[in-house]
């Protein structure tokens, strides 16, 4: 029963260590090669755990060496425009100003439902309301509405707004402060300080204060459970 | 780029151990197999001290290396020939004669095989 703690305890460890190796890029839209990488990184991961009798290492390698490769070879690819295109394969227009282009859809095994239930995910119930509607290589799909179905902008009234607002960040989180947000937002220490005596609280009391670099601020409590 | 230079030293270093663990498996086997080898010339020969010592030897040598055996093979593997060795010294009489020859030519079996799945590519 140990040896099932113990390389449990590892193994999740070491995956942990792995997704974080391969960085942000696989916790997002996948690429087919981090697909690939992500599905036989946990079918393998579970094999010391379900057989002791394997040595641990016949897990801890592989593991390893599918993550240094898919490191590697994502490094290579933002050098090499030619391997990215063979390993990712290149975006395809599908919808071009409003019309469906059906040879595109077959060769990529798309069927109208497919198009259309993509299309409605992005509040679009009528192919012709898309100018360019593109595949990528991860699968999702990318829409250009056309001018007319655009939604208004100020700049389409002649209007000219305020400067935007930046937008609120955590200054403090946990009773935490952050001194990367606090320099983002242009505050100091002693302004948030200053802001928390006023309501008679100290950081540690506070759950979330979000301010901006207009020094709009707003602090939330934290609760006595 | 931290990423990158980690991911290369750590595939290097994969590589080096798997290396090195294969060379060791090998030059380990195979001085095994030696010396089972010239435990059986012994038994031919009758020659029952210098059997009894390579018995020993061969015993030592193994539990020596174990552990290498146990880091880059599965358990079911190691059993067999550990089973085997340890048993040697119970046929090492004078009615043994025959049984300890099987045995000896069945640990070098086992270890032919342990040495064939190891290094096998595919």
């Amino acid at each position: 029963m140990l040896i099932l703690l113990t390389r449990t305890l590892v193994v999740y460890i070491m995956i942990i260590f792995a997704v974080r190796m391969m960085g942000k890029r696989q916790l997002g839209e996948l690429q087919p090669s981090e697909l690939v990488c992500t599905i036989l990184i946990s079918n393998l991961a579970s094999i010391p755990i379900e057989s002791p009798d394997l040595p641990f290492l016949n897990s801890v390698i592989p593991v390893l060496v599918i993550v240094c490769l898919e490191v590697l070879l994502s490094a290579l690819t933002t050098k090499s425009r030619k391997l990215e295109t063979l390993i990712s394969g290149h975006p395809k227009v599908i919808i071009r100003n409003g019309v469906i282009d059906q040879k595109m859809l077959k060769e990529l095994r798309f069927t109208a439902d497919d198009l259309l239930s993509a299309l409605r995910v992005k509040d679009i119930f009528d192919p012709t309301e898309v100018a360019l509607a593109i595949v990528e290589t991860n699968g999702s799909i990318s829409i250009f509405k056309t001018e007319v179905s655009s939604p208004l902008s100020p700049a389409y009234l002649g209007a000219k707004p305020d400067p935007q607002e930046c937008p609120m960040l955590p200054v403090i989180v946990d009773g935490q402060i952050d001194s990367g947000v606090m320099s983002c937002c242009n505050v100091t220490a002693g302004w948030v300080e200053y802001v928390l005596k006023q309501q008679g609280v100290s950081p540690e009391q506070v759950l979330v204060m979000l301010c901006n670099k207009q020094k709009k601020h707003q602090v939330v409590l934290k609760k006595e459970s | 780029m931290k990423r990158i230079i980690a991911s290369a030293v750590i595939l290097a270093a994969i590589i080096s151990f798997s290396i090195w663990g294969t060379f060791r498996v090998n030059s380990v086997t195979e001085e095994m197999i030696t010396l089972l080898e010239q435990a059986q010339v012994q038994n031919d020969a009758r020659q029952r001290q210098a059997l009894e010592n390579t018995i020993t030897d061969i015993e030592e040598y193994f539990d020596d290396h174990e552990r290498i055996f146990y880091l880059l093979l599965r358990r079911d593997l190691i059993y067999a020939p550990h089973q085997s060795i340890h048993m040697l010294s119970s046929y090492n009489t004078l009615e043994g004669e025959e049984d300890l020859s099987a045995e000896i030519q069945r640990t070098i079996t086992h270890l032919k095989e342990v040495r064939g799945l190891f290094f096998s590519v595919i």
